[in-house]
């Protein structure tokens, strides 16, 4: 039994009134003391007592009357096993997509929603490209346990992030353009933005110049989805002066020629980080491109990854401006080149890279594991009735109302 | 004849005895009480109005005077009143049964004290044994005015207990109307009257018990027990009537089947009349 509205239960002290009633105009016995009842025939029933077991009765049904309008008022719902069955049969579901905001958010305004939804099993939907760190473990783990979640992936990961309505990270348009050099910064950061953890979060909202550009890319129009899901996955904060460029261009003279001794201790200490990046290593462990030209086999050049046949698939060097340079193999949309930024972009950076921080979408076994159907309809909210059963008890009071008339007409 | 009213309103409880006293003996020709020795003291001589009965005829042969044999009562007649001071007596309320049975056992010691008997009283808590003499007829009036009608009445024990007390055969009289849990108050007079003694009822009642003058709804409150019964009366008076009359019945002819004097005493009756019936019966 739910009851939607459990205040109006305060209406049965109404219950006094005729209790005081009662009390108050209740016929005064006659009393006569006797010496012995042993000779008074206790058949002979006095109309008195007949008329106070009425008053009683009277007394009872009028109390009934005020409880059953306030269990009335109060709204009663009765669980039976058949609604419940029908509860379970239907399922209540909200979608979720990160259009209107960043996905989590949109999650719990969705499990919100299902609170207040009618009785039901209970599931919402995710659509989204998943990009990594837009829904995690504990966003999942905060749903209740009844409500069901599916994934689903759709379109596909932004080229910019935004904190709070403001974009944090972009792709800068002029990598897309020309894929030349002549823009050093293909992006930067619009706010310094703290790595806490595996959350980002925004640290400093003073508005600002751009920090210079902690890595530029050359390489060809692929790379700006490449380079844009790199970004939007990853929010790092750059060292000031640690300034590096990725060149996907394997055969690339110019490269070769720029590469100077390492002799700046970040720079031999980012090509250490790079070369030692887990991902990058069993990714190019896949990967079949190799760098043809044999500078980079030496110095100054420095392997970073080797590909399946420990072939250096990607070196790095210093330049004569004291900016790491990393010559790359692979294609520009290859994941392995995606990977090999997100080591060069950890590498600049001057804190240790989150430990989940991807560079590439939720994994869909991630996604499968995080899957769960919805459970039984519970015990529906008082909000989320959408009938109750009141009417049985206006016709219980009306019947009461009934019978209080007959017995008061028959006692006259 | 005495109105009953006035003696609940005589509070002196000495002077409604002798009052009571005065009325019944008003009439009698002699004592109802009698000891149970007599022992020759003297003759003289006759003299007209002399009982036949105690003329020496041998002596009137041998002399022929008439001599009346006069006779030295040795008086060991011990009697005990048992006042019934249950609260089934305290009723009703104009005159009740209590007043109406005190006025009776006042009257009855004062008439036994006065012969110069011995007279006692017993009633519940309270036990004053057989004695003669003016001080203690005071003192057993002034403990009959101090009871108070409470209470359920233990009249096999009070019975009992007077019986026991009683040295050789006495006079044991009851007041009381005999409400009682299956007549066990009977049950110890006839034993009292087995062992000897003279046992005697003045079954107290009230008009009201007898007549049942109630015609409404009424809830009644049983005195002893406080128990309550709400009933029609009209509807109840005849079966009332009916249990009544045979309960009466009842104690009459137990009574009667175990030689114990009864008569029934109804409030509303003169008290001097209602012991004038009782003391001419004996007689």
């Amino acid at each position: 039994m739910i009851w939607l509205v459990p205040a109006a239960w305060f209406g049965a002290l109404a219950v006094a009134a005729p209790i005081v009633v009662h009390l108050l105009a209740r016929p005064r016995a006659v009393v006569q003391p006797f010496p012995t009842l042993r000779f008074l025939p206790a058949t002979a029933h006095s109309a008195l007592r007949r008329h106070r077991i009425e008053e009683w009765l009277l007394l009872a049904v009028r109390c009934a009357i005020v409880v059953s309008i306030a269990a009335a008022l109060a709204g009663p719902f009765i669980v039976t096993r058949a609604r419940r069955a029908g509860w379970n049969a239907r399922v209540v579901r909200e979608t979720v997509d990160d259009s209107r905001g960043p996905i989590r958010v949109e999650l719990r305004r969705a499990v919100a929603a299902l609170e207040t939804a009618p009785p039901g099993r209970r599931e919402v939907v995710v659509r989204s490209a998943f990009p990594i760190g837009s829904i995690d473990a504990a966003d999942v783990a905060a749903v209740p346990a009844a409500i069901g979640l599916r994934f689903e992936r759709t379109g596909t990961l932004p080229s910019s992030r935004e904190i709070d309505g403001q974009t944090v990270m972009s792709v800068h348009p002029e990598l897309v353009e020309g894929g030349s050099t002549s823009s050093p910064r293909a992006a930067w950061l619009h706010r310094r933005i703290l790595l806490d953890g595996v959350r980002t979060s925004v640290a400093d909202t003073a508005s600002g110049p751009a920090p210079a550009g902690a890595l530029d890319i050359v390489g060809p129009p692929a790379a700006r989805s490449m380079f844009g899901a790199v970004l939007a996955e990853r929010v790092l904060t750059p060292a000031s002066g640690r300034r590096a460029r990725l060149v996907i261009a394997p055969a690339s003279t110019s490269v070769a020629r720029e590469a100077v001794s390492v002799r700046t201790p970040w720079i031999a200490d980012a090509i250490a980080r790079i070369g030692r990046d887990e991902d990058l290593r069993s990714t190019m462990r896949q990967a079949s491109s190799v760098l043809g030209d044999a500078l980079f086999a030496r110095e100054p050049w420095h392997a970073v990854a080797l590909n399946r046949d420990a072939q250096p698939a990607a070196a790095a060097s210093a330049d004569a401006s004291g900016r790491l340079v990393v010559a790359a193999a692979t294609a520009a949309d290859d994941l392995a080149t995606a990977v090999l930024t997100r080591a060069i972009l950890n590498a600049v950076s001057d804190t240790e890279p989150p430990v989940d921080a991807e560079i590439v979408s939720i994994s869909d076994a991630q996604l499968r594991a995080w899957t769960r159907q919805a459970g039984d309809a519970g015990e529906p909210g008082r909000d989320t009735m959408d009938e109750d059963d009141r009417r049985v008890l206006w016709t219980a009071v009306l019947l009461l109302i009934g019978v209080e008339s007959w017995i008061r007409r028959r006692g006259r | 004849m005495i109105d009953p009213a006035l003696v609940a309103r005589i509070a002196d409880l000495e002077l409604v005895a002798r009052i009571v006293v005065d009325g019944t003996l008003s009439g009698l020709h002699r004592s109802p009480f009698h000891g149970y020795s007599a022992e020759f003291s003297q003759y003289r001589h006759y003299r007209a109005g002399d009982d036949l009965k105690y003329v020496d005829w041998k002596l009137a042969a041998r002399t022929g005077r008439l001599y009346t044999k006069q006779f030295r009562e040795t008086t060991n007649l011990a009697a005990t009143i048992v006042v019934d001071d249950s609260a089934s007596m305290n009723f009703p309320a104009r005159l009740s049964k209590f007043r109406y049975a005190s006025t009776l056992a006042a009257a009855l010691a004062y008439l036994i004290s006065s012969q110069g008997d011995a007279v006692g009283l017993v009633a519940h808590g309270v036990f004053i044994g057989p004695r003669g003499g003016k001080r203690h007829l005071q003192s057993l009036l002034a403990s009959l005015s101090a009871l108070e009608p409470t209470g359920d009445f233990l009249g096999a024990d009070v019975v009992r207990l007077a019986a026991d007390r009683l040295r050789g055969r006495g006079l044991l009289i009851v007041i009381s109307d005999l409400y009682d849990e299956d007549d066990r108050t009977f049950a110890a007079l006839r034993d009292a009257a087995r062992r000897g003694h003279e046992v005697a009822i003045l079954h107290t009642i009230s008009r009201e018990e007898i007549a049942f003058p109630y015609a409404r709804d009424l809830e009644f409150v049983d005195l002893e027990t406080g128990r309550r019964l709400a009933l029609d009366a009209a509807a109840a008076r005849r079966e009332y009537m009916d249990n009544v009359s045979a309960f009466l019945e009842r104690c009459r002819s137990n009574a009667g089947r175990e030689r114990i004097q009864y008569a029934l005493a109804v409030t509303d009756v003169p008290p001097d009349r209602v012991l004038r019936g009782f003391l001419l019966a004996r007689a």
